[in-house]
Parts: structure tokens; sequence; C-alpha cells
């Protein structure tokens, strides 16, 4: 090997970075060549020397100024790019939770809106039910709901006799003022017992109607019992009127109102068709006639009967021994002589 | 025992980014407090300046702290952080060369020429005179480092000073290892010149 490979060698012979072949070279030469392991000390000693360069302290406010650096762009790290890199782990349950907030927001809002939505489906069968049972069956507009629909026709097929008074009666549409409504005030056709806007007022003269309203006001007395208790201090006339006569009442004097032409009374009692014939011997005792006798198939009774308006409150005593009484005779009757009363005989299921 | 140590140090970095990434601002500054002496040294090494090596080691540590992301933790912390260290003294480099205009010393300037390899006078503090010779022993060294060219500064500091091997120095700044080699042997033989011009004797 000759000199001047051997001195470019050096260096890298210094750190063992050598081949075995050059390492072999190197040695031999250095053995026979005074210049080159001089050559080689300094080298080695050079390296000594630059070893010992030492530390320097850095700047003492260094740490300092690269964390406000960092800070400034921490601002940045931490932006909109920053959420697109965010691990998964991370934004999957803030997404988890966005959506059940909006979940449960939508959910209010059905709620919300549900009751008024269920007013205007559960009227819709009354209105056609009530129709399809009446004679002169006026076109049924409202969508059929099955199971009332199917009732009333039931009713009307199992026969009995409609009195020319009922037809009378049911022809007209508007509001048809009674001896049993209570006196004037019947203008305004629908001072209805719910306070939802959707209330459907027109068509609701019909005998019928008034049950399933009493049966509607029952069922909704947990929702809408107060608030149309309570509306009845903004209505004038005979409501208010009876107001004043207890609080009991006024519900049922409020249905009145918007159904004129007739009393209904519901009995609930044990044995529907017993009942039955007891309110008809009942009535018979009080001088009225029965008009009609409708018996469904179900646990549902109708008993239709004309009675002296004097003798109301002892009907409604009488009843009251055979069943449970819901519904109240009005305390002033609009005019003297016979109503028409339909009295509901409902079988206790339980 | 020593493995023990070094794969303790490994964790804990590793920790403290994870930290970083979740955007714990204080496991950054403890990986700086941690690592700044250092950094610094080596930007101070190859830059030469230090006002320079002081702005490189920020931007090394802010740089680093951007691409946290990109860390995939193929190498240590340190090494990564060394390693864009290198790159933006380099460049730093480049850049004060071409505005000086003049190399500060060069190699083959006479002794005389060379203003900025002067001696700096010897402080008149109470030093024994052995820590003064040292320290201006280490003055001369730094002097005559600083005047090499970058390219061949880089590789010995990286390799007298950093203690990179051949292949570690050759991936940081993508040189052959001949080249390395080849580099490392000739910055050596300057700088030993460059201190036997300087103090006259050796």
């Amino acid at each position: 090997m000759d000199h001047t490979t051997v001195r470019s060698l050096l260096s890298a012979y210094m750190d063992d970075a050598v081949t075995p072949a050059e390492r072999q070279g190197i040695e031999e030469h250095l053995e026979s060549c005074a210049d080159c392991r001089a050559e080689l000390a300094e080298l080695k000693q050079t390296v000594l020397r630059i070893r010992g360069f030492g530390e320097e302290e850095p700047p003492p406010w260094m740490t300092q100024k690269i964390m406000v650096r960092v800070r400034e762009t921490g601002g940045a790290r931490r932006g909109f790019f920053h959420w697109l890199l965010y691990p998964l782990r991370i934004k999957l349950p803030i997404e988890a939770a966005a959506l059940v907030v909006i979940a449960a927001t939508g959910y209010m809002l059905y709620r919300t809106a549900a009751p008024q939505l269920a007013q205007v489906v559960t009227q819709a069968p009354e209105l056609h039910g009530s129709e399809a049972s009446s004679p002169p069956p006026a076109a049924p507009s409202g969508k059929p709901a099955v199971r009332d629909a199917k009732q009333a026709r039931k009713e009307t097929l199992s026969g009995t006799q409609h009195t020319a008074v009922q037809r009378s009666e049911r022809k007209g549409v508007a509001p048809v003022q009674t001896q049993t409504a209570p006196p004037t005030e019947t203008s305004s056709p629908q001072p209805a017992p719910s306070p939802s806007p959707y209330s459907l007022p027109a068509r609701e003269d019909h005998a019928e109607r008034s049950i399933m309203m009493e049966k509607r006001a029952a069922t909704r007395a947990p929702m809408y019992g107060k608030s149309a208790a309570d509306e009845d201090f903004g209505m004038a006339g005979p409501n208010r009127a009876e107001k004043s006569t207890g609080s009991v009442r006024s519900r049922s004097a409020t249905i009145a109102a918007a159904e004129p032409s007739a009393v209904r009374l519901v009995v609930e009692a044990a044995d529907r068709d017993a009942a039955m014939g007891r309110i008809g011997a009942a009535v018979g005792r009080l001088g009225g006639s029965i008009v009609r006798t409708t018996i469904t198939e179900g646990e549902r009774g109708v008993l239709a009967i004309r009675i002296d308006s004097s003798r109301l409150d002892e009907l409604h005593e009488r009843l009251d021994g055979i069943g449970t009484v819901r519904g109240e005779v009005p305390p002033e009757p609009a005019a003297e002589g016979r109503v028409e009363v339909t009295i509901e005989v409902v079988g206790r299921t339980e | 025992m020593l493995w023990n140590r070094k794969t303790e140090i490994i964790d804990e970095d590793a920790g403290l980014l994870d930290s970083c990434r979740k955007g714990d601002l204080s496991a950054f500054e403890v990986l700086v407090r941690k690592y700044e002496k250092k950094i610094f040294n080596l930007a101070f090494r190859v830059v030469g300046e230090y006002e320079d090596a002081a702005e490189v080691s920020q931007d090394a540590f802010v740089s680093a702290y951007r691409s946290l992301d990109g860390f995939r933790g193929d190498s240590t912390f340190a090494t990564w952080l060394r390693t864009i260290t290198v790159n933006l003294a380099r460049n730093r480099l480049k850049q004060s060369r071409t505005r000086r205009f003049r190399e500060p010393c060069s190699l083959d300037d006479p002794l005389a020429g060379c203003g900025s390899c002067s001696i700096d006078p010897p402080s008149s503090g109470p030093s024994a005179l052995q820590q003064l010779e040292r320290e201006e022993l280490r003055q001369r060294v730094r002097d005559c480092v600083g005047a090499l060219e970058p390219g061949f500064r880089e590789v010995l500091v990286l390799r007298d000073l950093e203690e990179h091997s051949y292949g570690e120095i050759g991936s940081l700044l993508n040189l052959a290892e001949g080249t390395v080699k080849s580099r490392l042997s000739r910055a050596r033989e300057a700088v030993r010149d460059c201190l036997k011009r300087v103090a006259g004797e050796w």
C-alpha cells in the first residue's frame, strides 16, 4: 500500500471504518513509515482537541422563547385541520353525543306536536262514525277510522227505530237549540271543551257525538280536563252560570252547551243487559218512554229515551242506583216538556 | 443497565410525545428543557455563531412541534430532533455564507490576514494559567472548525462532536458513506493544519 493511499485512509482507520484488508495494508505500512505514524498521531490529537470543543450554555431565555412560539403555532395546530386529524376515539364520542342531542330534540318536538296530531286522528273517526249512523247518510268526508266506523255501522244495521224527532234534529248541520240545552248562547256552535285549535266543530250535533265526547273527555281528563274547566272562566253566558253551580258540573255542562239537542249520560254497570233492563223499567216508572235501544256486540248499549225535563234529576238518581253514572243533567232545563236523553250503558270490563 | 436506562428514556419521551399530541404544552416544555442544550450545541458547532445557533435551536423545536403528527417513532425523538436541527443549521450556514460574501477565516489564508482567528486577550480573572491555555485552545479549535467549508464541517461535527457513525451521518446528510469518509478525512487534516498555524506549535 502506497504512501498516499495510507494517508487518505488514516482517518477512517482511526474510526475502525476500514476493511480488514485495508487495515492490514495500513498497519504494515505504518511499521515501516515514521512519517505516516506521526501523521496518525497528529490526527488523533486533532480529534481529541475537537472533542474538547466544549459545550456552550444556550441563552437562558431560549426555553421561554421556544414555548411562546410553540403556543403561537399551537393555536393553529388546534384549528379545524387538527380537528380533521383528531383520532377517532375522540371524534366518535363527540359525534355520537351530537347525534343523541339531535334525536332527543326531534323526539321532544314530536312529543310537543303529538297531542294535536292525536286529536285530529281521534276526531276524524268520531265524525265519521256519527254520520254513518245517521239516517240521511251524509257523505263522510273524513277518513274511515276502522274500529269506530265499523261499530257505528253495526249500530245502524242492528236496526232500531229512529224517531222523526231525531231525524229532524239530525238533519240540521248547525247546532239546533233544544229544550235541554242550556239557556241561550247557542249562537256559538262550538265552545269546544278542548282548547285545541284542531277541534272540528260543525257537525257535532249528532246524538252519538256527545257520548263519544263524554268518553273522550274522560280519557283525556288527565291531559285536558283541567284546562277545559279553566277555560270555562273565559266563556260567556250559561257556562259561566253553571260554573257557579259547581265545578263538577262544569265539564258536562260545557258539553251540553256544545250539544244542545239532548242530554247524554253514561252508566257503567257490571252486567250491561241487566242494567239496560233496569234502566228501561226506571224510565217507565218516571213516565218516560224508550225511543230506541241499540245493542252492540261489544260492551256497549245505547238507550234513547224521552222523558219530562222535570224528572231528569230523578232519572239521574235512579241511574246512580244501577251503576256508576258519568255525565250530569243540566241544572236548568232549557225548556219545559219532554227531552231526549241518550243513556249509554257500558259494561265493566274488569 | 445501560440498555435499561436508554429504554426508559425512550419510553419517557414517547409518553411525553403522546401528551404533546393531545395538546399538553407542558409535556413539550419538558422535552425542550431536556434537549435544548444538546440541540443548541449541535447547532452552534455547525453554524459557528452563537446567535445563529440560538435561532436555529428555536426553529428546530418549533418545527418539531408542528410536525409531531408526522413523527412515527422510527427513530428516537432525540435523533429526529437532531436531524431537523442539522438540516436547519446547514440552511442557515449557506444563507450566512452568502450574506457575508467572505469567509471569516479560510484555511488557505495566511495567519496574519485572518482577523477572526485572533486569540482573545487573556482575561485578568483569577483563573489558573492552565485553564486559560485550555480555554484559548478551545477557542482556537472552534475557530478552525468554524473555518471549514459547510459540507466538511457538518461531517466533522457529526462524527467527532456528536459521535454519529458513518452510516448515520450518510443518512442524515444524504451522502454516500464513501463521501462521508473522504470528507471527514479532509476535514480533520484541515483542522489539524489550522491548529498548527494558529498555535504556531503543536
